[in-house]
This record gives C-alpha cells, sequence and structure tokens, in this order.
C-alpha cells in the first residue's frame, strides 16, 4: 500500500496542478490525517458524509450496469437466467431502463454472422402517375426465381450504400434492417410447437409485434412513395468462405451470396441471438 | 478495515485534475453534436409522423420495460427540429466548454430521451455517447479549456463572493468529483469490455481463428478491402486471437503501470481498425476516447507542457 501511495504521490509532485486546500478537511477520519501525513497523500475534496453516500450510489449503480449482461450471459435454453442474475435484474430494472444501461455488450459475437437487408419492393397501382422513375436499385439475390418480381416496380433497400450518407445515416439503417430481422416471427406455426400453450402465445406475441413493424414501415413508405403497393423482404448476406473469395474470385455482392428469407412455415425454436454493436 | 476504506476513499475520492476529462467532455460533445445532426438528416424518417418505427411501434416495443421518452408523444416537424437543434447548441457548448454545469446534463438528458425514441436505430456509438455524457455531469469538467474557464478567469472578484457562481465557473483546482467520475468511466469500460470478451468466448470463430476473415467479410460494414488477409491466415488468427485476450482481460491489465501501455495501445489499435476498415468511424473515436480515461492528468498536462515549451523556443529562435 504504502508503495503504491509514494507512486502517486511521486506522479502528483510531477504534475503542473496548482497547489490547493482541503476544503472539507474536517471530514477527514484520523486514519486518513496520519495517512496524509506520512504519505503527503492530498485528502478527497469532499466531507465524509458524503463520500459513504456517494460510495453507496455508486455501488448500487455498478450493480445495475452489470445487470442486464449478467442475466444475458447467464441464461440458457431451458432457464431466462441464474436465480442470483434474475434477481439482480428484477432489482435494477427500473433504473438500468430508464438510464439506457440495459445493455448486452457484445461486439461481433459470439461469432461474426451473416448481415440482413430490408428490401422493400414498391409496385406502382394500375394506372398512378408515379409508374414509372426508379427509386433504387434491387439487391442481386440469386433465388430470384421463386419471388414475383415486377419488372416495373422500383426499389428501396435498407441499408443503401449509395443514398444514405454519411455513413453514420448509413449505418441507422443498417440497424433497422437488422433490427427487423431479429423481430422476425414466422406467419404459421409448426403442428408440434402449437401443443405448447406457452410457445402458442409467446409466438402471437412476437408476430403481432412483427406484424406491427411491417405495418410501421410500409406506412412510411407509402408516405414517400404513394401509388405504390409496398412488399418488404428480408435478405441475407452470407458471409463468403476464403476459398470463395480467393480462389473461385467470387466477389462480396456476388448475387450467390444474397438469399431471401421465408416469411412462414419455420419452426419456433429458441435460438441465441446477440446484439449487432 | 481502515485500509480498505483508506483504499477505496484513495481509489474513489482522491483529488484529480480535470484535464483528461476536458478532452473528453469536448470530443464526446462534438461527436454529440455529429449525432444529433444525422438525426436530423432524415427527421421525418426517424422520429415524424410517418416515421419508420412509429411512435405506436415504439410504445408497443417499450411496453414492457421502463424506457420512457416525451418524444413519443412528439411527431409534428416543428416541435422536433426545435428539439433537435436545442440539442445541437447543447452539445456545441458542451464541447466548447460554456455553462457546463447546465448543458451537459442537459445534452445527456435530451440525448437519453431520442434513444428512448429511436430503438431499433441504435448501435454501440449511442451506448458509450451516452455514457460518457452521464458521468461527465458529476464532474467539473468545465474548469480547464471551456470558455467557462475564460469567464471564470476575467470574473474572478464576483465569483470569490458568490457561491453559485464558484459552482458554476469551478477552479481549476484538483477536485474528488473528477476522480469519481473517472473511476466511473474506467470500471464501467472495464465491464464492457469484460462481457464483450466472454460473448466472444462463446463463438467457435474466435478460437478457431477465423473470426477475423469473417468480420473482414461482412460486406455491410466494410468501408475499406479487408480481403488480403485471408492470404495471410498466421496473421488473421493471430490478429483474432489478440483480440479476444485483449478485450476479456481488459479490465485486469489495464490497471497495473506496466501493462496499461499495452492495454491502450491494444485499444487504438483495435478500435483505430473498426474506425478504418470496418466504417465505424464514430464507433471507434468515441471508444478511443471513453479508453483516454486511463490517461493520467499529469501526463497529459506534462506532454502539452513540453509541446508548446518547444514551440515557444522555436518560436524565440525565429526572432532576429
Amino acid at each position: 500500500m504504502k508503495k503504491r501511495l509514494t507512486h502517486i504521490r511521486n506522479a502528483t509532485d510531477k504534475s503542473t496542478h496548482p497547489p490547493f486546500t482541503l476544503a472539507l478537511s474536517p471530514g477527514r477520519s484520523e486514519s486518513e490525517k496520519q495517512l496524509g501525513a506520512e504519505t503527503n497523500w492530498k485528502a478527497p475534496t469532499i466531507g465524509r458524509g458524503w463520500r459513504a453516500t456517494i460510495s453507496i450510489l455508486i455501488a448500487l449503480h455498478l450493480l445495475a450496469v452489470i445487470g442486464e449482461p449478467l442475466r444475458f450471459f447467464s441464461q440458457s435454453p431451458v432457464k431466462f437466467a441464474s436465480e442470483e442474475a434474475r434477481l439482480l435484474r428484477i432489482a435494477t430494472r427500473p433504473y438500468s431502463d430508464l438510464m439506457y444501461l440495459s445493455h448486452g455488450y457484445s461486439f461481433f459475437a459470439p461469432n461474426p454472422g451473416p448481415s440482413h437487408l430490408l428490401e422493400c419492393e414498391l409496385i406502382p397501382n394500375p394506372g398512378s402517375a408515379n409508374a414509372s422513375g426508379a427509386v433504387g436499385s434491387r439487391l442481386p439475390v440469386a433465388n430470384v426465381e421463386d419471388r414475383s418480381r415486377s419488372e416495373a416496380s422500383n426499389w428501396r433497400v435498407f441499408p443503401d450504400r449509395k443514398s444514405d450518407w454519411p455513413r453514420l445515416l448509413y449505418h441507422r439503417y443498417f440497424m433497422l434492417s437488422e433490427f427487423y430481422h431479429s423481430h422476425f416471427a414466422p406467419i404459421t406455426l409448426a403442428e408440434q410447437d402449437k401443443l405448447d400453450p406457452g410457445t402458442l402465445e409467446q409466438w402471437k406475441q412476437d408476430l403481432n409485434r412483427y406484424q406491427l413493424l411491417q405495418a410501421s414501415i410500409q406506412k412510411n413508405l407509402t408516405q414517400i412513395y404513394p401509388d405504390h403497393a409496398i412488399t418488404l423482404r428480408r435478405i441475407e448476406h452470407i458471409l463468403p468462405s476464403e476459398y470463395q473469395i480467393l480462389v473461385d474470385r467470387w466477389k462480396l455482392t456476388d448475387p450467390r451470396l444474397y438469399a431471401e428469407l421465408p416469411e412462414g412455415d419455420l419452426p419456433v425454436t429458441a435460438t441465441e441471438s446477440l446484439p449487432k454493436p | 478495515m481502515n485500509t480498505f476504506r483508506n483504499a477505496w476513499s484513495q481509489f474513489w475520492f482522491y483529488p484529480r485534475s480535470a484535464t483528461t476529462l476536458a478532452i473528453i467532455r469536448i470530443v464526446t460533445g462534438a461527436m454529440l453534436v455529429y449525432i444529433h445532426g444525422v438525426w436530423c438528416l432524415r427527421l421525418a424518417d426517424f422520429m415524424g409522423k410517418h416515421a419508420l418505427i412509429d411512435s405506436a411501434m415504439i410504445q408497443t416495443l417499450h411496453r414492457e420495460d421502463y424506457a420512457w421518452s416525451y418524444l413519443w408523444y412528439v411527431d409534428a416537424l416543428p416541435w422536433l427540429w426545435t428539439h433537435q437543434i436545442l440539442a445541437i447548441l447543447a452539445a456545441l457548448c458542451m464541447s466548447m466548454g460554456l455553462l457546463t454545469r447546465f448543458v451537459i446534463p442537459l445534452v445527456w438528458f435530451m440525448t437519453l430521451m431520442v434513444c428512448h425514441r429511436m430503438t431499433g436505430f441504435l448501435f454501440g456509438l449511442d451506448q458509450i455517447a451516452m455514457m460518457l455524457s452521464m458521468y461527465l455531469m458529476i464532474a467539473p469538467t468545465g474548469c480547464i479549456w471551456s470558455m467557462d474557464a475564460c469567464l471564470a478567469k476575467r470574473f474572478t472578484a464576483v465569483r470569490s463572493n458568490s457561491r453559485f457562481l464558484g459552482w458554476l465557473f469551478p477552479s481549476s483546482v484538483p477536485s474528488s468529483m473528477v476522480t469519481v467520475s473517472t473511476r466511473l468511466i474506467q470500471i464501467h469500460l472495464c465491464i464492457i469490455y469484460f462481457f464483450g470478451g466472454i460473448a466472444k468466448l462463446r463463438g467457435e470463430m474466435w478460437w478457431d481463428g477465423t473470426a477475423m476473415w469473417f468480420s473482414a467479410v461482412a460486406y455491410e460494414y466494410q468501408s475499406l478491402d479487408l480481403t488480403w488477409i485471408g492470404h495471410y491466415p498466421l496473421l488473421g488468427a493471430i490478429l483474432t486471437h489478440t483480440t479476444v485476450f485483449w478485450e476479456t482481460f481488459y479490465g485486469v491489465l489495464v490497471w497495473p503501470r506496466w501493462s496499461r501501455p499495452v492495454m491502450l495501445g491494444l485499444a487504438v489499435a483495435v478500435h483505430g481498425g473498426i474506425a478504418i476498415f470496418l466504417g465505424m468511424i464514430t464507433f471507434g473515436l468515441i471508444m478511443i476516447t471513453a479508453n483516454l480515461s486511463f490517461v493520467e492528468p499529469f501526463w497529459i498536462e506534462q506532454l502539452i507542457a513540453r509541446r508548446f515549451s518547444r514551440l515557444w523556443q522555436s518560436k524565440s529562435d525565429e526572432v532576429p
């Protein structure tokens, strides 16, 4: 301890600080005064009562900071979270939610994964004045034969490198497309999943939220592109292997790396998903 | 017990100069100007009546948590523009250090309200900018390199007679609240890296050394071509494992003096790499700024003093 204090004293002596007075020295304890006398340790500028109060607040605040990541990392496919993490999260949630502290803090984890894009097909209504004029280019999706695309359609892709500039704006739209994908719920539920009331109820809630999100995005696009029918599609941009890029010479935008994701007929399974950075 | 109490007191309340926090304030304020400015580019899309995620949807999303924002109930563009212009001006004042005692809490609160409104569009940049502005609120960071400091010098006599003015324009003497603020940034950063590290440890790509490759070929992130790294698999694996090791053990190794420069150097390398190659300049910059909290104020003061004295010397030499 003494060695460490000596180091701090030396560091302070090197500084260009102006000399300062002990603003609230009456708050210092005897041991602190003794320690200060021995080591030239400058005393706190706030009194003992304030320090005790601040110390308690610091401890509570830091508990709130670790509450959400601890809950997140202690969950498993069969359990929401470990008991202590669950209790800590319950106790600190009002504060951490309100203060925007409820984060998992996982960047590019557990693995760097494929990107998810949101492709909006804007199909002009028959006879409308806005039937021509391209809005943007569509994605080069390989499984195009599975889709009923109209040649007269316009396109808006989230995110779009060309139109969404500066980069932070692009990244905002990229987060939206990932958010849209992360809230996906299949339009139909597998028969075996319907047998579990909990799964059925959860699916109904998830689907309702997903459809509200769809409706909200469609409403926005309808305002910008009136007289268009709007279809939203989730496109996955698959990460290529070293062989595909370095040997087969694929480009990162090769159509074979884009795949349209289905909207239904998927079994509801517990999957681990971590937020994007 | 006394030893623990003294150690605790020393760690949290040992007075320190606000030099480091002043730099963090300047950069964070400028970043918040930019963040709010970018929201303004498509304000109707983001917060308007027919926003991509409209008010009804945002309230549905937050139905089960405790987040709240007055912007859930405001969708008229004139009000939203007023809000954003105010936020930009306040952030500008924060960066310039004008009335920091008021403007930093104001910026933090307005940004918090925007964050709760903009769910779905946010990422790490917002988390770190909010964290920094929250902790900067509690320290007298306007006492140095600020317009507050200029005003304090000008009105020294008036300031000494008024307790309020003394609080509003704090002196630059080392303060315990600067230490509290710095320590909170440091510990919060350690928590972020620790959980970031163990999250990566769950993924097999961070173990088999291919994570760097798969990060490099994520086209939506890419701002500079990094696919050449595939020709050097050993380099890719070393970078992958170094990233995981650094992130997981940052919270331990950033404290000792001998390992701190290494950890901070790696932080600059990792976040600089993210900024340059993965198109997240803002995120990279704000993370480097947060790491600055581990740089001792006296070190910065000495560096600046040395630099200025050299400049002064060279200018004097030029005088015939």
